[in-house]
């Protein structure tokens, strides 16, 4: 009986050992991490001249956020990239799940980067994703960088926000493009102008498969957030979705901003801009000489008459009721020898002469001369918290005068 | 007797049993118990079969000589176990698919030679004559066929077998049935030589517990024997049991939660405010089994049989063309879709739907029927002649996938004892025929199908190529039609068997052999517009030879005490759906797709005193050279892919200890406990096929499957019993189970290379993709009760009770699996699905018989 107990709790101990023991599972051969480019590494070996060499031969990562998927159908096959140097456009072998915010690694073996000779953007073409792309998973939610509509003309300015992901303040669809459907039935893709407040137009692009292609542009003037891509020489913007579509206004201003003048309509008046000409008829003008990069802007002389004079540009009335800390701040130079230009603000003028109105002078950080722009520093107006502000500027000389250049002029919340 | 060292045995043995038992459960399940056969891969959910008989019925009348019998399941704590409690929980002994196991009704293999596996549902509801029954599980001697890794399991089912009189039941439960009545008469060996045997039963039930299913049975048996002389039987026995059952489906966790029910089934819907399920199942296959018996001496029988089982299955399913997917569960209807692409807005709007609007949750019949009917369609052949249509054809439909089998065939065995030997030998021969095809079975609305395959038209090279049927281009089919495919899987096998058993004394020993050849090939009905010249005729015959060898000694130590080695091997045919590149479509046959090896070993060490048994088994079973076929969506090709698996190998390695105790004559405790390891040896090839134009995606891919455990049955249970035995025929038991070690399969197409060809070494991610889940650790407790009354002597009145999962909990997950299809960028997007154990249940029993 005693070798039975030990016969069977032999081979029970054996058995338990023989089966307990758990081994790991088999794991497929994964390779090592490769060299890591970023999109300025790209964006170099796009650009390079040299015959180089654009494709990828070995494993070579990149690691980016999704800025835009095709949940809407506006960007089919294709997303953008952003990395900290910059963004990159993607075009996609077939539609996949890619979701704004994912972390993307993409493996570039097999893959070459290059400036599209279409569209002029830097780009990789045809990516299978299931093999080039690995989604490492939710990340942050990318933020669009502010793309400033007075300078998306100056040049290489809008080159750094291509295939990024922007957001536009204070922008309406152009009169002609406003209550339109985003895309006419017989076409498969269409561009609408959107007018910036004070500062230039931008050319929507909207694919016919996008979920709102049907949809009628919005009245009104608001923030516009989406992808800024080319199209040779033409700058674009593409939404992704009309959620990021904020058409709050009914006038063209920028949230935030409560008076944007930039001359670049090479317009003195525009956008309810008056001047006075006190004594001697000695006027406001624009003016575009010079290396200053946002031209035009505008500038008074009463060379070569030198007669004695008096001649104000007068703002639009403002109304900082609701603001909280508001700034006055433009750009100006000067050359010559002559009596500074003079800021002046009122809380009571009309129109007419400005003598019918009480003027404070301001203070402001002139130019050192010889046409040098300068920013005038953020002139508080927590003085002036009310609606009916108005700022001018002041030129008066009794003899020969110098000659002042205004540009950019806006009052924003400091 | 009992002694010190018995009680010290208990003790040791209680211990091992209680520590792994801290939680489980017990039950008396019904033993008709239907166990849900849905996902998406095929085979691997058949159960090993939940033994017919009851504890009470088989220790009767077998003979108990031969030491062979030791482990028959009616006396094996462990079994009993596995059968009663253990496979509520889809626990398969030994991690075992029902093909190995041989099952005999009168000593004929009822298994399909397509699968290798027997349908149970074949003879569902025929309990009073399939109970007697001898089973033996794993490696053993067998008198009436070769068995191997698995045992066998013959049901003795002859009019003169069973005893004279009249057994009446009715049984009411809330389990895959509502009602069961089961009326029995046999007149017994009557003086003029003839036996008589009738059974029919019923079973019936609505929604009995999952919404939308349901389950009708029928079954019939006749059995009639005429003794000729004292050496000479003849013996017919014909049954046939109808079964349509609408079933319920596996379910992704987010579907659950939606529908605030684990038991929510996706596969029904509303048809006019009518309950309509679209997955229903028929089978009606009648089997009429011929026997002679020829009894020459005391010592010597030769049983000659000539069987037929024909008949049909169908399995209904939606099919649609252009249109969008009727599902309701498919993966874009889903909030979790919008949620993961930061659509809040539409997310919950889902959400809202599907938590109050049913016709979101289910199928929307109503709707696929008003889409089918705002679909007028004008022929190819009508354009251009400006002919309109006024016909729609359908965009959706209700199709019965059909198998309708013919298989004939013969088996002899002859079995002689020769003082202390005894000889077995078999011969059998079987012709068998599956004809495959789908008919209509609801247009839903519309005036026609258009025989097409949609996968090819989106192809567009030509306008042939989509046509299902290249000789009735453009066919209309219109409710009951044929189409889609037809084609007959034919197999024909011939089978040699012997063994021999000799007893010296303290030792018996057997040993084994078989031989077989196998013939199978396809034959299409039609020519298919992808691959016309592959798909009609004949296909090259696929032959295959096989052999089995076995072998076992007991050793008696003394008349209580034993020592038992058994083992065997066989090579067998793989499943015929795995011969093919794509059965449905074309004659090819898949490279590399060769007999599958099964090796087993298994020691035991046996007790039987009085009020005492006990068993404890080491195993180990190697099945190796398996091959898996299976259809799916790739995301990656966009296209249905036939992926092949070759070279899978498995091992199957456990113990298992069964005791029982009897204190007092009327108190038993019982303890069972199961430890196994289930898993693949090594790793396996893949190849994929593009199914719509047979293109080769790849071959020879390394599927990286070693030590990945085997999916679908909990690796380890225990369960502690106890019973009280009154004196006036009552008892009542109560039974605590627990299970553990439960692992979900493995998609192969997950475990490659290729799969992570996007990671790099140390991502944090790759586990996501090849880590294998555990399901939790769960427990039941069961219970059941039973008395009988004798009345003036001759009547007999039996009531049963059974509750299962006593403690109603509803959150056990005892099924899950891995989607086949998956995103290789995004994991979420196909989910496991997963299967919950129904919440109490009960089974209410009253027999009466006379």
């Amino acid at each position: 009986m005693k070798k039975i107990i030990l016969y069977s709790s032999l081979l029970l101990s054996l058995s338990l050992a023989f089966t307990a023991c758990k081994k790991e599972a088999e794991v497929p051969p994964i390779k090592p991490m490769g060299p890591v480019v970023t999109i300025a590494d790209l964006r170099a070996i796009a650009s390079c001249t040299n015959s180089c060499e654009r494709l990828f031969k070995t494993d070579t990562y990149l690691s980016g956020v999704v800025l835009a998927d095709n949940v809407n159908g506006n960007f089919y096959k294709e997303t953008y990239l952003r990395d900290f140097t910059g963004a990159i456009h993607i075009t996609l072998k077939a539609a996949v799940n890619l979701f704004v915010g994912d972390s993307i690694r993409v493996n570039l073996k097999g893959l070459s980067v290059e400036y599209n000779a279409t569209t002029l953007m830097l780009e990789i073409d045809s990516v299978e994703t299931d093999k080039s792309f690995l989604n490492l998973g939710k990340g942050v939610m990318p933020k669009p960088k502010v793309l400033d509509m007075n300078q998306i003309n100056s040049p290489n300015y809008f080159a750094g926000f291509i295939n990024d992901l922007v957001e536009i303040k204070g922008i309406g669809f152009a009169p002609s493009d406003t209550n339109k459907i985003y895309v006419e039935i017989n076409q498969t893709a269409q561009s609408r102008v959107l007018n910036s407040c004070g500062g230039d137009a931008i050319t929507l692009r909207t694919n016919s498969y996008a979920s709102f292609s049907g949809q009628k542009t919005p009245k009104g003037y608001g923030n516009i957030i989406g992808i800024a891509t080319n199209y040779g020489t033409t700058k674009q913007l593409v939404i992704r979705n009309t959620t990021e579509w904020s058409m709050n206004y009914t006038t063209c201003i920028t949230p935030g901003q409560y008076l944007k003048k930039n001359f670049n309509d090479n317009s003195v008046t525009s956008g309810g801009w008056t001047t006075q000409n006190v004594t001697a008829n000695i006027n406001w003008a624009t003016g575009s000489a010079g290396s200053w990069l946002n031209k035009p802007y505008a500038v008074i002389t009463n060379f070569p008459s030198n007669v004695a004079c008096e001649s104000w540009l007068i703002s639009p009335s403002i109304d900082l009721s609701a603001a909280t800390n508001p700034a006055l701040v433009f750009q100006n130079a000067y050359n010559y020898t002559g009596p500074a230009l003079q800021l002046m603000v009122s809380t009571n003028y009309v129109s007419g002469l400005p003598s019918t109105a009480t003027w404070t002078p301001l203070t402001f950080n002139a130019s050192p001369g010889g046409f040098a722009f300068v920013n005038s520093g953020n002139i508080s107006l927590n003085a002036y918290k009310v609606n009916g502000v108005r700022i001018a500027f002041k030129y008066a000389t009794t003899g020969a005068g110098a000659t002042w250049e205004v540009d950019d002029v806006a009052v924003i919340e400091n | 007797m009992i002694n010190t060292t018995m009680i010290k045995k208990i003790i040791c043995l209680g211990l091992v049993l209680f520590m792994s038992s801290l939680y489980s459960q017990v039950s008396q399940s019904d033993s008709t118990h239907i166990t849900d056969t849905h996902s998406d891969t095929s085979k691997t959910n058949f159960n090993i079969p939940i033994f017919n008989t009851t504890g009470a019925d088989a220790d009767s009348d077998m003979d108990q000589q031969d030491v062979a019998s030791l482990l028959q399941s009616s006396r094996d704590v462990f079994i009993q176990f596995s059968s009663f409690q253990f496979s509520s929980a889809r626990y398969r002994m030994r991690g075992y698919q029902t093909e190995n196991q041989l099952i005999l009704i009168n000593g004929i293999n009822v298994s399909n030679l397509e699968t290798g596996a027997a349908n149970f549902s074949s003879w569902g509801g025929l309990n009073d004559v399939t109970r007697f029954s001898e089973n033996r599980f794993g490696n053993t001697a067998s008198r009436v066929g070769f068995s191997g890794a698995g045992g066998f399991t013959n049901m003795d089912s002859k009019a003169s077998s069973f005893r004279k009189g009249t057994r009446i039941s009715y049984g009411n439960a809330n389990r895959a049935f509502r009602n069961r009545v089961m009326v029995t008469h046999s007149t017994g060996m009557m003086q003029n030589g003839w036996a008589l045997t009738l059974s029919a039963s019923s079973r019936t039930g609505d929604e009995v517990y999952v919404p939308g299913t349901y389950f009708r049975a029928n079954a019939f048996y006749l059995s009639l024997d005429k003794r000729i002389n004292e050496k000479h039987l003849i013996s017919l026995t014909s049954f046939v049991a109808p079964v349509e059952q609408g079933r319920s489906a596996s379910e992704q966790l987010e579907a659950y939660e939606l529908a605030g029910t684990n038991y929510y089934n996706s596969l029904w819907g509303y048809q006019n405010g009518e309950v309509r399920n679209s997955s229903v199942r028929k089978t009606s296959r009648p089997m009429a089994m011929l026997s002679h018996i020829y009894t020459p001496s005391l010592t010597s029988r030769l049983t000659t049989s000539v069987f037929y089982n024909w008949g049909k299955t169908s399995q209904s399913g939606l099919n649609w063309n252009n249109s969008p997917n009727p599902r309701p569960n498919y993966y874009r209807y889903l909030p979790s879709y919008f949620y993961n692409q930061g659509l809040t807005a539409q997310g919950d709007a889902l959400t809202s739907l599907w938590q109050n609007d049913v016709n979101t949750r289910q199928i929307n019949w109503d709707r696929l029927i008003a889409m089918n009917q705002a679909n007028f369609y004008t022929m190819p052949s009508q354009v251009g002649q400006g002919l309109n249509s006024s016909e729609t054809r359908a965009r959706y439909i209700l199709e019965d996938r059909v198998e309708n089998i013919k298989s004939f065939g013969f088996n002899t065995i002859y079995n002689k004892r020769i003082e202390n030997l005894f000889v077995s030998a078999g011969l059998n021969g079987n012709i068998f025929k599956n004809n495959q095809y789908k008919t209509l079975n609801d247009l839903l609305g519309a005036t026609f199908w258009l025989d097409y395959d949609q996968f090819a038209s989106n192809l567009g090279v030509d306008a042939a190529f989509q046509q299902n049927d290249l000789a009735n281009p453009d066919k209309k089919i219109f409710k009951g039609d044929k189409f889609g495919y037809d084609y007959n899987v034919n197999i024909n096998k011939v089978q040699s068997w012997g063994q021999a058993e000799y007893s010296i004394n303290k030792f018996d020993v057997y040993v084994g052999a078989e031989f077989s050849t196998t013939q199978v090939w396809r034959e299409g009905f039609v020519a298919n517009g992808k691959f016309p010249t592959d798909s009609k005729g004949k296909s090259d015959v696929i032959s295959f030879v096989n052999y089995g060898v076995k072998g076992g000694v007991t050793y008696k130590i003394n008349g209580r005490n034993f020592l038992t080695a058994n083992g065997s091997f066989l090579t067998r045919p793989p499943e015929v759906n795995n011969m093919f590149l794509s059965e449905q479509t074309r004659n090819e046959a898949t490279n590399g797709v060769t007999s599958e090896q099964v090796g087993s070993y298994e020691f035991s060490y046996l007790a039987k005193y009085p009020g005492f048994k006990a068993r404890a088994t080491y195993y180990n079973t190697t099945m190796n050279n398996q091959s898996n076929t299976r259809v799916f969506w790739h995301d990656l090709y966009n296209n249905n892919v036939n992926y092949i698996v070759t070279g899978l190998n498995e091992k199957h390695q456990g113990v298992e200890i069964g005791i029982e105790k009897t204190l007092f004559t009327s108190h038993v405790i019982q303890g069972a406990f199961g430890y196994g390891n289930y898993y693949y040896t090594g790793n396996a090839k893949a190849q994929a096929w593009q199914s719509n134009n047979n293109v080769e995606l790849y071959k020879d891919r390394t599927v990286y499957l070693k030590n990945y455990r085997l999916g679908g049955t909990p690796q380890m249970v225990s369960g502690l019993g106890y019973k009280y035995q009154g004196k006036k025929y009552w008892f009542v038991s109560a039974t605590f189970n627990y299970f553990g070690e439960f692992y979900i399969e493995p998609n192969p197409d997950r475990r490659t290379a290729e799969a992570l060809e996007a990671y790099v070494e140390g991502d944090g991610k790759i586990q996501d993709v090849i880590g294998q889940e555990k399901l939790p650790d769960f427990y039941t407790v069961n219970a059941n009760a039973g008395k009988s009354f004798r009345i003036k002597g001759k009547y007999f009145l039996n009531f049963n009770a059974s509750v299962n999962n006593i403690l109603n909990d509803k959150n056990i997950i005892i099924w899950g699996f891995e989607q086949l299809r998956w995103d290789v960028g995004d994991l979420t997007k196909f989910p496991n699905k997963y299967q919950y154990m129904l919440g109490t249940t009960f089974m209410l029993s009253a027999t009466f018989s006379f």
